[in-house]
C-alpha cells in the first residue's frame, strides 16, 4: 500500500519536473527564437517596425525654415489638399502641429498666416489663386510652405 | 558610428540620466524611509526599479508644480526638487536603522542555462530599442500628436502652458500628462528641445518595467519564474505594427509602456501588502502608483477603480478582519492624484466623445449583438497574433507549470483579476462607443494588451507553481507568502520555504 503510494509520488515528481522543462524549454525558445528573428530583420534592413523613408525628418527641417517667419506663438491656420480622414492627410497635420508648437495650428481656418501642405504645385496654385494668399517661404511641395495674404492692390 | 561620436553619446545619455538624480534620489530615500519606519518590505532590487518608476513620477509632478507657479526661471524648479530632496533625506535619516526589516531573498538554484537565456534576450531586446530609436528619433504617431507635442509646449513656452490643452480636438487634449511633463522637465534644464531626452525616458521607463517584473517575481516566487516572465517579456517579436513588441513599443516613446509600468507597480506593491500585517506604506505606495497610471493615461483610471475595488472584495473573500481599514489605505494613496485628475477633467479640459449619446442610445448600443462579435472577434484575433502568440505562449508555459496552492485572493488572485477586469471594461467601452466598433477595437485593443503585457505576466506566473518546489507554505496567519518575509529563525532556513529548488 505504501510502497504503491510512493511510487504514484515518484510518478507525479517526475511528471512535473518533465512538465517544468518543457515550460522552460517552450519560454526560452520562444523568446530568444522571435528576439532573433527581430534583430535579424533590422539587420537586414526588412523590419517594418524599423522602417523609416525619413519622411519625419525632411518634414522637420522644412518646419525649421519656416519657423524663422513665424512669431513665437500664437494661432496659425493650415491648409491641405488631403482630407484629415485620409491617412496621409492626418500624419501631416499631426506633424505639422508637431513642429509648429507652442503655436497652435486651427484647421481650415484662414488666418493671417497659414501652414499648408499640398501633395503637388499644381494643387498648391490652385488653392492660392482662391484665396488670395501667397507663400511666404518654405516648400516646394510636398514639403509644407508658410501662407500669407498677398497685400490688396491699391485702388487708382 | 565612429569612436569619437559613440563616446559624445555616451556622454549626452549621461548627462541626461545625471538630471534625473534629484527625483530619482528622491524616490529612492522615501522608499528606504518607508522601508525603515513602516516596514515598507522591498528586496533591494525591487526598491531600486521601483524607485526609478516613482522617480520618474516626481518628476513630472515637480515639473507640474513649477508650471503652475508664477514666472517661468528653471532655478525655481530646481529649488522645488531640492526641498523635496532634503524632506526626503530627513524623513530617511531621521528613522534610524534600529527596527528596520531584512529582506530574506529566496534561497535556490541559479538555472545557468536560463540565466544565459535572460542575458541574450536582454541584449536582442536593446538593440531592437537602439535600432528604432536611431531609425524614428521622434518617436511614432502617438508620440508626435500627443506626448511629445504637449512636451514641447511645456518646454518652450511655460508661461502660456495651458495653451497645450487648446490645441484641435484631433490631438486629443483631454489625455493626462505625466510622461510630457517628465520629458519637458528635461529639455527645460537642458534649455533645448533635442531628440534624446524622450529617448532616455522611455528607456528608463522600460528598464524600471523589465526591473520590477523580475524582482516583484522572484520576491514573491523565486528566480525561476522571474526569469521565465522576463524573457516572455524582453523576447519576441511583431506581429501588430510594432505594438505587440515590448521592446520597439518603448522606443516609439509612446505613453503605453509608462502606464504598463505603473500598472505593473501597483500590482506588485498590493500583492506584496496582502502578505504583510504592517502594510499601510505599501498600500499608500500602490495607491499612488494607481494614480500615476492614471496620469500617464486614461486607462490608468478604469484600471485603478477596478483595483480599489478589486482589493475591497478581495478582503472579503479573504475574510481579512483589516478589510476596510487596508482599502482605506489603498484609497488614501491614490486620493491626492485622483482628486488633481478629477479637477483636470472637469475644469481644463474638453469631455471625452467615448460616451456620446443619451443612456438610452448607449443602452441601445449594448444589446446589439453585432457589435459584441465584432468586438470579441478583434480581441480574440490581437490575442491570438500579440508578439506573434507570446500571450499564448505564456499561457502554456503557466498550463504546464500548473497553478499552485493559492489562498490568498489579495496577494495571489487579485492581479490577475485586474487585468481581466480591465480587458473586460475596455470590451463594454468598445461595444457601446458611438465609433465603429472594428476600427475602435482593431486600434484600442493592441494597444491594451501591450499596456497589460508586463502585468500580466506578473499575474500569471504569480498564480503558477513554482518550478522545482513544493506548493508554498503558508504563515501561521494563513497568508502565503513565501519571500518578503522578516528574518525570523523558524522560516528562514526551513527546506519547505525553498521554492526554487532543482528538480
Amino acid at each position: 500500500m505504501d510502497g504503491s503510494r510512493s511510487s504514484r509520488g515518484s510518478e507525479r515528481t517526475r511528471s512535473r519536473a518533465l512538465r517544468e522543462r518543457l515550460s522552460a524549454i517552450l519560454v526560452a525558445g520562444f523568446a530568444l527564437g522571435a528576439g532573433t528573428l527581430s534583430v535579424a530583420q533590422i539587420v537586414r534592413g526588412r523590419s517594418p517596425v524599423t522602417a523609416d523613408n525619413g519622411y519625419v525628418q525632411r518634414i522637420g527641417d522644412s518646419y525649421d525654415v519656416i519657423a524663422r517667419s513665424l512669431p513665437p506663438t500664437g494661432d496659425l491656420g493650415y491648409f491641405s489638399d488631403a482630407s484629415l480622414g485620409e491617412m496621409s492627410g492626418a500624419r501631416d497635420f499631426v506633424l505639422a502641429q508637431y513642429f509648429v508648437t507652442p503655436r497652435i495650428l486651427r484647421y481650415g481656418n484662414d488666418l493671417e498666416l497659414s501652414v499648408g501642405q499640398f501633395a503637388s504645385q499644381e494643387s498648391l496654385d490652385e488653392f492660392l489663386a482662391s484665396r488670395n494668399l501667397v507663400v511666404e517661404s518654405g516648400g516646394p511641395p510636398p514639403l509644407p510652405v508658410l501662407l500669407r495674404h498677398a497685400p490688396r492692390k491699391a485702388v487708382q | 558610428m565612429s569612436f569619437a561620436a559613440g563616446l559624445h553619446l555616451a556622454g549626452r545619455v549621461g548627462a541626461t540620466i545625471a538630471l534625473l538624480t534629484p527625483p530619482y534620489a528622491t524616490a529612492l530615500l522615501l522608499l528606504q524611509a518607508a522601508r525603515r519606519r513602516a516596514d515598507l518590505r522591498l528586496s533591494n532590487g525591487l526598491l531600486i526599479t521601483a524607485a526609478l518608476a516613482l522617480g520618474l513620477g516626481l518628476s513630472a509632478i515637480g515639473f507640474v508644480l513649477w508650471l503652475a507657479l508664477p514666472g517661468s526661471d528653471p532655478l525655481h524648479l530646481a529649488l522645488v526638487e531640492t526641498v523635496a530632496l532634503l524632506l526626503a533625506f530627513w524623513l530617511r535619516s531621521g528613522t534610524g536603522a534600529a527596527g528596520a526589516p531584512v529582506f530574506e531573498p529566496m534561497p535556490g538554484g541559479r538555472r545557468p542555462w536560463l540565466a544565459l537565456a535572460v542575458g541574450a534576450v536582454v541584449i536582442e531586446a536593446s538593440f531592437v530599442f537602439a535600432a528604432v530609436a536611431e531609425a524614428r528619433p521622434h518617436g511614432d504617431w502617438d508620440a508626435w500628436a500627443m506626448w511629445n507635442e504637449r512636451a514641447r509646449f511645456f518646454a518652450l513656452d511655460p508661461g502660456h502652458w495651458l495653451d497645450a490643452f487648446r490645441v484641435d480636438v484631433f490631438f486629443h487634449p483631454d489625455y493626462p500628462f505625466l510622461l510630457p511633463a517628465a520629458v519637458a522637465r528635461l529639455w527645460t534644464y537642458g534649455a533645448a528641445v533635442r531628440r534624446l531626452e524622450p529617448i532616455v525616458v522611455a528607456a528608463l521607463f522600460a528598464a524600471a518595467t523589465a526591473g520590477m517584473l523580475f524582482f516583484g517575481l522572484r520576491d514573491r516566487r523565486g528566480r525561476a519564474p522571474a526569469m521565465l516572465a522576463a524573457l516572455l517579456l524582453l523576447g519576441g517579436t511583431s506581429r501588430v505594427y510594432g505594438l505587440d513588441s515590448f521592446a520597439h513599443l518603448a522606443a516609439t516613446q509612446m505613453a503605453d509602456v509608462p502606464i504598463g509600468c505603473y500598472f505593473l507597480a501597483s500590482l506588485v506593491l498590493l500583492s506584496g501588502a496582502a502578505t504583510e500585517r504592517r502594510n499601510a506604506a505599501h498600500l499608500a505606495l500602490a495607491g499612488f502608483c494607481l494614480s500615476l497610471a492614471a496620469w500617464t493615461k486614461n486607462e490608468g483610471a478604469a484600471f485603478a477603480t477596478i483595483v480599489v475595488l478589486g482589493f475591497a472584495l478581495g478582503s472579503r473573500l479573504d475574510r481579512s478582519a483589516r478589510g476596510v481599514r487596508e482599502t482605506l489605505w489603498l484609497a488614501a494613496g491614490a486620493a491626492p492624484g485622483a482628486a488633481a485628475w478629477l479637477v483636470y477633467k472637469n475644469t481644463l479640459v474638453p469631455s471625452v466623445d467615448l460616451f456620446r449619446g443619451s443612456t438610452a442610445e448607449i443602452v441601445a448600443r449594448l444589446a446589439i449583438g453585432d457589435r459584441h462579435a465584432v468586438v470579441a472577434g478583434v480581441l480574440g484575433d490581437v490575442v491570438l497574433k500579440y508578439g506573434a502568440g507570446a500571450y499564448l505562449v505564456a499561457i502554456a508555459a503557466v498550463g504546464l507549470l500548473g497553478i499552485g496552492h493559492r489562498p490568498s485572493w489579495r496577494a495571489d488572485w487579485l492581479p490577475l483579476a485586474a487585468v481581466v477586469g480591465l480587458i473586460g471594461v475596455e470590451y463594454l467601452i468598445l461595444v457601446m462607443s458611438p465609433f465603429d466598433p472594428d476600427w475602435h477595437a482593431r486600434s484600442s485593443i493592441p494597444r491594451l494588451l501591450s499596456q497589460l503585457w508586463p502585468s500580466a505576466l506578473f499575474a500569471l506566473f504569480l498564480v503558477a507553481r513554482v518550478p522545482g518546489g513544493s506548493p508554498e507554505p503558508a504563515f501561521a496567519d494563513g497568508s502565503a507568502c513565501v519571500a518578503n518575509r522578516p528574518r525570523m529563525p523558524s522560516l528562514a532556513v526551513a527546506p519547505e520555504f525553498r521554492d526554487d529548488r532543482a528538480p
